[in-house]
């Protein structure tokens, strides 16, 4: 029997190879924490939500590491389950905000190399196209662009069928290089 | 497995007008996906989002930190719990004997 739980983490009763110790699982969520943060800044779009995200899924690799089934990678299994914690989180700041202006958020700063204003003003574009994107097709663009991701993968973290991930991926890109052109 | 004989625009008429459409061609031919990948390439894109998505100053120590208070806590917790549930474990005990 396989299910989600409402934590948003796959959970089944067949046997499964035993989760990573807790040294290892230090290390990989290490290693994982900046792909989890942008995973959520990918979908809530604001910075600050994004750490919580980032935080909340944490706590929920800890509590649920024994449920891991290990069928997919443990990178998959945790970017899955950051995905599903910020649609949550996104769904509830949505519920909460009344006035849409107040979803909107400014681009986080860069800590990147020191940019011309030009620069600056590129990224900001770039943030701002972001937002015409739905956050699944965000997700998508994020994990096969930043984190490298196989297609089979993403589908596999965003729980969606492989020909979806590859039309919202080649549509983002499209948008964003179109709307970036635009403003060169 | 070679391209389907779908022409590079048709593909991205799709792609722009009809995805569900490119969806189920995809599904049929899925070796046109490299062709429709190279068309759509957008090579400073994944650079630009990492510049653009860079995590807060201090992010991961207090991931670091978090890992630490989440153990506490739960150690807090489970001796709450035991110390809660002594005197009920020492009935059990002492019914079940008296039974015997």
């Amino acid at each position: 029997v396989t299910g989600e739980a409402d934590s948003g983490v796959l959970v089944d009763d067949r046997p499964h190879e035993a989760p990573p110790t807790g040294v290892d699982l230090e290390d990989a969520l290490a290693e994982l924490g900046p792909s989890i943060y942008r995973v959520a800044l990918s979908v809530v779009r604001d910075p600050s939500l994004a750490e919580d995200a980032a935080q909340e899924t944490m706590i929920r690799v800890w509590t649920n590491i024994a449920r891991f089934r290990g069928d997919s990678s443990l990178r998959v299994w945790v970017l899955r389950i950051a995905h599903n914690v910020s649609i949550s989180m996104l769904r509830k700041r949505r519920d909460q905000v009344t006035d849409p202006h107040d979803m909107s958020v400014e681009a986080p700063p860069s800590k990147g190399p020191d940019r011309t204003a030009e620069g600056r003003a590129m990224m900001n574009e770039l943030w701002r196209s972001l937002d015409d994107l739905d956050p699944l097709s965000r997700a998508v663009v994020v994990l096969r662009e930043v984190e490298l991701m196989s297609y089979e993968d993403i589908a596999e973290a965003l729980d969606i069928p492989l020909p979806t991930v590859k039309t919202r991926l080649f549509r983002a890109r499209r948008q964003l290089a179109t709307k970036l052109e635009a403003w060169r | 497995m070679s391209a389907s004989m779908i022409s590079d625009r048709t593909l991205l008429s799709w792609l722009d007008g009809d995805p569900v459409r490119l969806e189920r061609h995809l599904t049929e031919h899925p070796e046109d996906t490299d062709r429709i990948d190279h068309l759509t390439e957008a090579p400073q894109l994944g650079e630009q989002l990492r510049d653009a998505m860079t995590m807060p100053e201090g992010f991961l120590t207090r991931l670091s930190a978090l890992r630490g208070a989440d153990q506490s806590r739960r150690e807090a917790a489970q001796v709450l719990v035991d110390l809660f549930s002594t005197a009920w474990r020492t009935a059990a005990v002492l019914f079940a004997d008296e039974e015997q």
